[in-house]
């Protein structure tokens, strides 16, 4: 089944805002200045950050894949309290539903964009890139665009069910 | 579906000052030019105030919600542990780990299918229909759970007296007092019933009849090879028929049909106890008390361990803990017997 892009960004906004304001925060970490920030709007892109090209290209990278970091760990955190009663108790409440819809659509835009990744391509092909950076950098431009590609066949809403489920389930295992 | 965010800009200015504001000094070495103050400014960039509100709501929720981690994580703890002792066998552990989860969440459907399984091998019939009684009318969405229940269902019959059965109770007030022509008659009529054939067994165990009630033990067990209670005996027939490595057989039986059998342990205590092999008996017997020190058989059990491996002491402290509670009396009044010369164990 088909379903537009931006209908899914639509049910699952919270996700979209936390990710502009992934790339916004690490833009601030990185010192980077910020010129416009749009956390959610009604077309495509439903968001973006616009910023300065950061003249160290480890910013760069950071810069691109901050969403991945916050966003996961956010919805994570936020999904954490409701997964057993919602996924294993089945004794959930109009609150665990909720954090559980937060914490998948937050963890379901973790996936960098492919404008995020063109970023980091961009820099790291420059020939003053050293090669550490071309190593680290190559594989994630690779891996952004699978998940691009993954996200045509639902990888993002299965990544953010498998942070809100697995995280929870994962520490149980290893205390129990 | 697809997000997409704008490559980075770069903003290029034609004029010498400060992109923003026009100050004429600006920080070099960035590909924007502005001065110190705005590009401080810029790196702050404002998160607006709805965003903040949007933040701090998520923030009072999960604060709300964080209350019951840590009840919903130890009871997520215990009935994985619980599931994990079911697969090994240990139903005891099984039965403690999911009764701890059910206190804490009564409704936990998948918690009461694992409690039934690990009830029903424990021979804790109560618990295990209380628990079917509750999963009444409730989807069981694991198929071979469903399967493996309502196995365990169909075999109740053999483990409770029928109502046939129970008239008799009535009148003879116990099991024990029904008198084996009784019991001779009623089987005779009521072939595939186990439980009474059970009781039947228990009676002329209790006359030392011991070939007829081996005999009949295994026609019992070839019906159920898995019926507790009919293992149980059998491990004690054969202590008395002398037949100690069969009774070691059945003793390992009923420890691989569960491996925390505190019965199993403590039968396989006497066997070794009987083959005077006294160390090795004691270890069991203090294995067998570990789950349950009050367990009346395997007390009485190590009571005899300690007797039997000279050490006075320790078995008189079981023989007086064990005159505070009354259903210790049947088992420990046979140690007593063995250590005042009126029965003969080995």
């Amino acid at each position: 089944m088909f379903i537009p892009g931006i209908l899914i960004s639509l049910l699952t906004f919270p996700g979209v805002i936390v990710h502009e304001l992934a790339h916004q925060l690490f833009c601030r970490w990185c010192k980077v200045p910020v010129f416009k920030v749009v956390y959610f709007q009604f077309e495509n892109p439903v968001g973006y950050v616009l910023h300065e090209v950061p003249a160290n290209k480890w910013h760069s990278i950071m810069i691109s894949i901050g969403p991945f970091i916050i966003n996961t760990l956010v919805g994570a955190l936020i999904a954490f309290p409701a997964a057993l009663p919602v996924f294993k108790f089945n004794n959930a409440g109009p609150l665990d539903y909720l954090l559980i819809y937060l914490g998948v659509s937050i963890a379901m835009h973790a996936f960098p964009s492919t404008g995020d990744a063109n970023a980091i391509w961009e820099h790291i092909k420059d020939k003053n890139t050293s090669l550490v950076v071309k190593i680290f950098g190559y594989p994630i431009v690779g891996l952004i665009y699978l998940g691009s590609l993954g996200s045509f066949f639902w990888l993002d809403l299965l990544y953010g069910i498998g942070i809100a489920i697995g995280v929870p389930n994962l520490i149980i295992a290893l205390l129990a | 579906m697809e997000q997409d965010n704008p490559a980075p800009e770069e903003k290029i200015l034609p004029q010498t000052g400060c992109a923003n504001c026009g100050h004429p000094i600006v920080e070099q070495g960035h590909p924007t030019q502005l001065c110190a103050d705005c590009r401080a400014k810029f790196i702050h960039y404002p998160i607006p105030g709805g965003i903040k509100i949007f933040a701090g709501v998520i923030g009072v929720v999960l604060i709300f919600a964080m209350f019951k981690v840590p009840g919903n994580f130890s009871a997520g703890i215990h009935y994985q542990r619980g599931k994990e002792a079911i697969k090994k066998s240990n139903y005891n552990t099984a039965e403690k780990e999911l009764s701890k989860v059910i206190k804490k969440i009564p409704g936990f459907v998948s918690a009461k299918e694992y409690l039934a399984i690990a009830s029903f091998h424990n021979q804790d019939m109560e618990s295990f229909v209380k628990m079917v009684g509750e999963l009444q009318g409730q989807k069981v969405e694991d198929e071979s759970l469903y399967n493996e229940i309502n196995g365990l269902i169909a075999k109740v019959p053999n483990y409770v007296p029928g109502d046939s059965l129970m008239a008799f109770y009535t009148k003879y007030h116990s099991f024990d007092s029904i008198p084996e022509g009784v019991y001779r008659e009623y089987l005779s009529t009521h072939q595939d019933e186990l439980f009474p054939a059970l009781r039947y067994a228990s009676v002329i165990f209790n006359n030392k009849q011991y070939r007829a009630c081996d005999s009949l033990l295994d026609r019992i067990l070839e019906k159920d090879p898995a019926y507790p209670e009919a293992l149980y005996m059998k491990t004690s027939i054969k202590r008395e028929l002398d037949q100690l490595d069969s009774a070691h057989y059945y003793c390992d039986r009923i420890l691989s049909l569960n491996k925390e059998s505190t019965y199993g342990m403590a039968s396989k205590a006497r066997t070794y106890l009987k083959q005077k092999k006294d160390a090795e008996g004691l270890q069991w017997a203090l294995k067998s008390n570990e789950p349950d020190p009050a367990e009346p058989y395997s007390m009485a059990t190590l009571a005899l361990a300690y007797h039997l491996n000279n050490q006075p002491g320790e078995r008189d402290k079981l023989l007086e803990a064990s005159k505070k509670d009354s259903t210790q009396g049947a088992f420990m009044q046979y140690v007593i017997d063995i250590m005042d010369g009126k029965e003969k164990f080995r």
